[in-house]
């Protein structure tokens, strides 16, 4: 697991070494928010990056909640395919799934342990502007209680819509919100 | 709660707007949720079935226990070890 992950995390800087980055938007919520939007997205580009950095204030008992993303208003016809480890045993689960309302691509730390925790995403949006094929986005996400605990973990989502992709919706599970604070970067890469 | 905030950040313009979701919205986040669970839930029901599965048929014939051991598949102690 942790080969893998460090070899999409390398790869991953290599890519955006050999290529022009720029900030699109970058956004710290002045207050709770269930749904993160960034609409009109420049076309501009041939990749997107997402990074986000959110505690969610949900209270389910796992101690974290889902992250996932929409595209273009589209809310059904999502594929995931999760594979997050557990820090404290190390077992990975796979998990696949069609047909949702919208593709996860990471976990949030929640406040059921009350712990200063926190949810790291890096979400990756290849081709975003091309109108041939379905679109994707693949992400490693961590979430952690900044200690033993947390949730670590791969997930790649894509829908079948060929359309290029001009806006984001970012979700939190359990009807639940991001804190203020969190943090929702998009970056260009060219 | 019967609803939530939602904001939305404007790359083109750098305008920022924060609305409350209709109760309706926010029973659709809810069913989002269940939803997502459900989907999983028969993931994993899918995927025990196919444990099973090899399982029991690894227990039948070595030489399919021996292959799926090859492939990585961790099969129980009296899966038919060859």
């Amino acid at each position: 697991m942790a080969s893998t992950f460090e070899a999409l995390l390398l790869a991953q800087v290599g890519y955006l070494m050999s290529n022009a980055v720029q900030p699109i938007s970058k956004q710290t919520l002045a207050a709770p928010a269930a749904t993160v939007t960034f609409p009109s997205i420049p076309q501009t580009f041939t990749s997107l990056l997402l990074i986000i950095t959110a505690q969610s204030n949900g209270t389910n008992t796992n101690g974290y909640n889902q992250v996932s993303v929409a595209w273009n208003g589209i809310a059904t016809g999502y594929n995931i395919l999760a594979t997050p480890s557990t820090m404290a045993s190390g077992t990975v689960t796979a998990t696949s799934a069609n047909t949702l309302a919208a593709g996860q691509i990471g976990d949030a730390w929640n406040a059921h342990f009350a712990s200063p925790g926190t949810g790291r995403i890096v979400a990756y949006f290849p081709n975003y502007t091309e109108t041939s094929f379905r679109k994707i986005a693949t992400s490693e996400s961590f979430a952690s209680d900044g200690g033993s605990v947390g949730r670590l973990g791969l997930y790649g989502t894509s829908n079948g819509s060929t359309a290029a992709i001009s806006s984001l919706a970012i979700t939190n599970s359990d009807a639940s919100s991001f804190v203020a604070g969190s943090v929702f970067e998009l970056i260009g890469v060219s | 709660m019967a609803w939530t905030r939602h904001v939305e950040f404007d790359c083109a313009t750098g305008g920022e707007v924060w609305r409350d979701s209709t109760p309706e919205e926010h029973q659709a986040l809810a069913d989002r949720q269940a939803a997502y669970n459900a989907a999983v839930e028969a993931d994993r029901a899918r995927q025990a079935q196919d444990v099973a599965l090899v399982t029991q048929e690894a227990a039948a014939d070595p030489a399919f226990a021996a292959l799926a051991r090859l492939a990585g598949i961790r099969l129980p102690a009296t899966g038919g070890a060859p």
